[in-house]
């Protein structure tokens, strides 16, 4: 499920494109006060939330409306961005200065089984793979030898799909241990794939941004932007599904990347002859 | 046309940490019965999930919105009507009351009031009056149900702040809008009462194939349909269908026959926390077994049953009742479902 802030410019500024942090920030702003997610804040395990761009990109104006949504398998960390939200409308990111003039919640569903769609990742997703990994599917460690990338690879296309699939299920599978429903079966425990078909976005396939994951820490990362065709399975691969547009694909989630969106779903209809 | 055995239905479905059922005239809070803290569900609210699956399963359907919006019946009927707009469409239609019937899926099971506005405008009166000479004032539904009271009492989420002015509930054909506010319950267990009246169902042709189709709908209605207008974290857990031999007969009131176990945590917040004791539910229909011809149910392997010393899961209880000598129909409910094209 997916909450949707309707922001409100409240002074002209150049669009940011690598806001990632200062996003983050503010969202953080809203759950610090609670001890759970503070506790959460610098582990690896997160508190499992996910969020897009403010969009629609472009220079602003005051006075335009933007959006930004923030989306997470757990009810409770909307309520409490609700409830934080509610209270404290300044959403300022950077030079970006917004106000929050209406909050609405949504919870896209892939469908039953048998139905089919679309899901497009609305921001990049981030896949730095390990020596392991990178071992696993019989890619060149050069870089990761030298002390390149902070001893990680970035994926790009010459590398193959196989890695990158393989990234975005084990990160999902991740978040399916910490936050999900441990009735159903994890991602990375199904032998079929997640998505029925997947083709790049960008016409070079991956892109190159600055990152500030912390202050005074500036970095290059690559990412790619997919558009994924499924069909739902069965019970478990809708809740896969769905927990992906809940939490993301890829790595860095909470930092801004991997954010997705259902661009359209279609119910299961009878076969016809 | 076949006549149909008559059917009683027991459906339950939990709700967590959402607001199953508002009401309109108290703030849009969760419905509860002020006296013993039991919560509501209506049966106009069951039976708008259903139409709406049906509606998204291909099925054509009188009462619904019309691009989001309320519309007269004139208008619905004439959605019904592909093509007819006025009375001289009508008089070119063999049989206005089959062609409508036979299209108008939710009208075969719960009926419908067809009495149509007056208008100032001469060919819309001209339409009223053809439309009523050819349409009785209503249908009565064959299908009914009776508003559910929950098993246990529930518990308001009491961290209610006024933030109605900053959230919107979200258009109603984006991608399942709930609401933020919290006038939610944390947990409730609703048991609702069916009935499939076989004298009821010749007046609006619902037929076999309708009927079957029911044990599939609840079911995926349920699953499919609370994502949507602040629904979120609704489950269907059982489904029986009990389908009788004798042509009137019926046992009545199934849903008072199963009740929370004392097992049960003191305060539910979960499917985990529940224990249904349905050994009354198993000892009658033993008793009547006679008198039944197949007992048609799915049931969640979340679920935890009680019948006599026995604990067993929800999708359990097919095999336990078979044991008992009854023809049990298992539904599988992505299997049988019945899609139109």
């Amino acid at each position: 499920m997916r909450i949707e802030l309707s922001l409100d410019a409240i002074a002209d500024a150049a669009y940011d494109t690598s806001a990632h942090h200062k996003l983050r920030g503010r969202i953080w702003k809203a759950l610090e006060d609670v001890d759970e997610y503070a506790a959460a804040h610098d582990t690896n395990r997160g508190v499992g939330f996910a969020f897009s761009n403010i969009y629609p990109w472009g220079d602003i104006e005051t006075g335009d409306q933007r959006y930004l949504r923030i989306a997470s398998p757990q009810r409770s960390v909307l309520d409490d961005l609700v409830r934080h939200f509610g209270r404290d409308r300044t959403f300022d990111v950077g030079q970006m200065r917004f106000e929050i003039d209406e909050i609405s919640g949504h919870a896209p569903d892939v469908g039953e089984p048998g139905a089919t769609g679309v899901i497009d990742t609305a921001t990049g997703v981030f896949c730095a793979l390990d020596r392991r990994l990178a071992e696993e599917h019989g890619l060149d460690t050069t870089k990761i030898d030298e002390g390149d990338s902070e001893t990680k690879l970035f994926w790009r296309p010459k590398h193959g799909l196989d890695p990158l699939q393989e990234t975005i299920r084990r990160s999902l599978q991740r978040t399916h241990e910490q936050h999900g429903d441990d009735y159903y079966t994890g991602p990375a425990e199904v032998d079929e794939p997640l998505f029925e078909s997947v083709e790049p976005i960008k016409d070079d396939v991956t892109y190159a941004i600055h990152f500030q994951p912390a202050t005074a820490v500036d970095r290059t990362v690559i990412l790619s932007k997919w558009r994924y065709g499924y069909r739902v399975r069965d019970e478990t691969h809708r809740y896969h599904l769905n927990l992906a547009l809940d939490a993301g694909i890829g790595q860095r989630r909470e930092h801004g990347f991997g954010f997705v969106n259902l661009i359209n779903q279609q119910p299961p209809r009878a076969e016809t002859s | 046309m076949t006549t149909l055995n008559r059917s009683e239905i027991l459906f339950v479905y939990d709700a967590r940490d959402c607001n199953p059922n508002g009401n309109p005239i108290g703030d849009n809070r969760p419905r509860r019965d002020p006296d013993t803290g039991h919560g509501i569900i209506t049966d106009v609210r069951l039976k708008r999930y259903l139409r709406d699956q049906l509606q998204d399963d291909g099925f054509g359907i009188y009462v619904k919105k019309l691009n989001g919006e309320s519309r007269t019946r004139t208008a619905l009927v004439k959605d019904v009507l592909d093509g007819v707009d006025d009375a001289d469409d009508l008089e070119e239609i063999n049989d206005v009351g089959d062609e409508f019937l036979n299209t108008a899926t939710d009208v075969r099971y719960f009926g419908a009031t067809l009495s149509f506005e007056k208008s100032d405008n001469k060919a819309d009166e001209e339409f009223r009056t053809a439309l009523n000479s050819v349409f009785p004032n209503n249908y009565q539904g064959p299908v009914q149900f009776l508003p559910a009271k929950s098993l246990n009492v529930v518990e308001e989420n009491e961290e209610y702040d006024s933030l109605t002015s900053v959230i919107s509930t979200g258009e109603e054909n984006r991608q399942g809008g709930f609401d933020l506010d919290d006038k939610r319950i944390k947990y409730g267990i609703f048991p609702f009462w069916g009935l499939v009246d076989n004298n009821g169902a010749e007046s609006t042709k619902l037929s076999e194939t309708d009927v079957s189709r029911l044990d599939t709908l609840c079911w995926r209605a349920l699953k499919n349909q609370t994502t949507s207008r602040s629904k979120l974290g609704q489950q269907p857990r059982l489904y029986v269908r009990v389908e009788y031999q004798e042509k009137d007969y019926h046992l009545g009131g199934l849903q008072e026959l199963i009740e929370l176990s004392d097992s049960s945590a003191d305060s539910l917040r979960s499917i985990n926390d529940v224990v249904i004791d349905v050994t009354a539910l198993v000892d009658s229909l033993g008793h009547r077994a006679d008198r039944i011809d197949t007992i048609h149910l799915v049931g969640d392997d979340r679920l935890t049953l009680e019948v006599g010393d026995e604990t067993i899961r929800g999708d359990e209880l097919g095999m336990h009742l078979e044991g008992q000598g009854h023809n049990v129909h298992e539904i599988d409910v992505i299997e049988e479902r019945d899609l139109a094209a």
